[in-house]
Parts: structure tokens; sequence; C-alpha cells
């Protein structure tokens, strides 16, 4: 982990949308960090909760871990119910 | 996704990753080792220890001298004394002097008798709302504990609690281990296709990962998904057929 690198414009914006991606689907740090530790991902979870606080970077290859395990729990979501046409309701 | 999140189950993951499992036993082996501070920072102490009420059932966790597992077993076998009634109550108890406590007097009476207990000191071991018992020192002079032991004392029992909360926590073990072993399946399965594909590729650790994330990303599958596939090719290399 490289602590004392300045962080890029790129890490930034990833981190950062990571964060809004957590908060938009309203992810819980402990449940994205089980799913992140169960797709190989390496660091802890406090080191994560640091990360996306901007405090320490992480190595690209765990952020897209993070990322990912975002994006495979959103996709657990299940999707809005959709209001129906007459004729999809069946009498 | 509906399930009680998980703060109760991470705790142990981390402990497990990090090889620090509070398993019972650790959490035990960890009180006995409070016991055993309680024991000696505070002056007139003869021993000390830690009742473990489950279910109404009172068991002794690390008491520091045989003294202090006779005097608890005899509030167990009286149904009375004040680290049962600590736990009944949540408050703490003193008694200054066995010989002349009225409050549980059979108790006293036996333990003076029996072990030269004096005097007392148990406080409750509470985590949130959950009583999990007490903890306890003895003396062999009476009135022998200050308010400065007591605090102590206090402050020890604080960190037995959560310690002794946690194990009891993990009260559904069976889940908590299911869970533990699926993310650890799959952790697997990832870890042992992404060697795999480093094999085939020739590629380094990372490249590796990022290869089957892409390929995660473009099939619209998990990475568990992609990783089983890499595993079942492998194994069998007929078999094109979708995993699981």
């Amino acid at each position: 982990m490289s602590l004392n690198e300045p962080s890029t414009a790129i890490d930034d914006e990833q981190r950062r949308r990571i964060g809004e991606a957590m908060t938009q689907a309203d992810l819980a740090l402990p449940q994205v960090w089980l799913h992140y530790f169960s797709i190989t991902g390496t660091v802890d979870e406090y080191e994560i909760d640091a990360y996306l606080n901007r405090m320490i970077a992480l190595p690209p290859t765990e952020c897209d871990k993070l990322a990912h395990a975002v994006n495979e729990l959103i996709d657990d979501i299940p999707p809005r119910p959709r209001a129906p046409f007459r004729d999809e309701i069946s009498p | 996704m509906n399930d009680p999140l998980p703060a109760n189950e991470i705790a142990p993951i981390i402990g497990r990753a990090d090889g620090l499992l509070l398993t019972e036993q650790t959490a035990q082996q960890a009180v006995s080792a409070l016991a055993a501070v309680a024991k000696e920072a505070i002056p007139h102490a003869v021993g000390a220890g830690v009742s473990l009420i489950t279910n109404n059932h009172p068991t002794s966790v690390g008491a520091t001298d045989r003294l202090v597992r006779r005097a608890d077993e005899l509030q167990y076998d009286l149904g009375d004394g004040p680290c049962l009634s600590a736990w009944s109550e949540g408050k703490p108890m003193y008694i200054p002097d066995t010989e002349s406590d009225q409050r549980w007097h059979s108790w006293s009476q036996a333990a003076s008798d029996a072990t030269g207990i004096r005097s007392c000191f148990s406080v409750p071991l509470q985590e949130g709302p959950r009583r999990l018992g007490a903890m306890k020192i003895y003396a062999a002079t009476p009135g022998a504990f200050t308010a400065q032991d007591q605090h102590v004392l206090a402050h020890l029992a604080l960190s037995a609690a959560v310690l002794l909360g946690h194990i009891q926590d993990n009260n559904t073990p069976q889940r908590l281990s299911e869970r533990f072993k699926q993310t650890l399946r799959t952790r697997d399965t990832i870890a042992t296709a992404r060697g795999i594909v480093m094999e085939q590729y020739d590629i380094s650790e990372d490249e590796a990962l990022a290869h089957l994330l892409t390929r995660a990303g473009n099939e619209g599958v998990s990475l568990h998904d992609v990783a089983s596939t890499v595993l079942l090719r492998d194994g069998r290399p007929e078999s094109s057929t979708e995993p699981r």
C-alpha cells in the first residue's frame, strides 16, 4: 500500500465514485468489505474505510476489486417493481 | 441481502484472517488474563474470576485460584451469593465482611468456613442490554477493598464483558460459519482461477485478476461465476457447459 504517494486525479475520481455508488445503493461498509474480501481483496475493513475517507491510497488492483465488489452488490439489489399495462394483468 | 448485517460476523472474520479468531477458547483465555490482572492489581485480593451465566446456568471462567472456584460453586449450589445478585440486579455488590454479612448469610458463612474468604466485591458484566454474568474479587481480610480497587475491577469487567459478549453474539455459529465458509470458498475459487489464468497467459497476479474482472464485466456475470467457469474448463476440458 502506498501511504505517501500523492494521489492522482484518477485515484480521487475512482474513490469518489465508489463512495457515491455505495451511498446511492445504501451499501454499508461491512457488507462491501465482506464481498470485497470474497473476491480476493487483501486489505482490512478499516483500511477500506480510510481509503474511502481519503486518508490512504490503495494499490490500483485493490481499488478495482473494491469497485467490482460494489458493482456486484448493486447488481444483486432487486429491481424496483414496474407498473403493469392492463393486458399484463391476468383476470 | 436481508441478513442482519454482519457487524458481528465481520470481527470474527477479520480475526480469522489475522489469525486472531475470537473463539470461545481465546475469549476465555483473555478473560482469565483479565482476572489475573485484577488479582495482581488489587492489593489484598486472594483470587479473582468471572461467573458467566447462560440460560440461568452459571459457570466459572478464569478463576485465578482454587478458592475462587470453591466460593463460586457455593454460590451456584445455594443459588444465592453476591455474584448472582450482581448479575440479576445489574449492580455491583460488596461484602465488607462475610462473618457479619446478613444479605447472603448462608453463602457468606459457607464461604468463610470453607475458603477463609472475608470480603468480596462483584460487578456485573454487561454488554449493551445483555447481562452476561459477574466479575469478582475475593480477599481473606475483612474490608479489604477500597473505592479505588472497586474502580479497577469495574474497568476490567468492561473489557471482560466485551470479550465474552462477542462469543455469545456468535450464538448462531452455524450461520456464521456457513457464511464464512461460503466467503472463503468464493475467495478460494477466484484465487485458483487467477492462478490458472496467470499460467495460461504467463501474466502477473494483478494482470490475471484484471483479466478476470474484464471478463466478468463483458459477460455481465459475477467474478465468482467467471472463476468457476475457468475452473470447470481447466478440470474438464470437454465441458463447455454453464458453471453451476
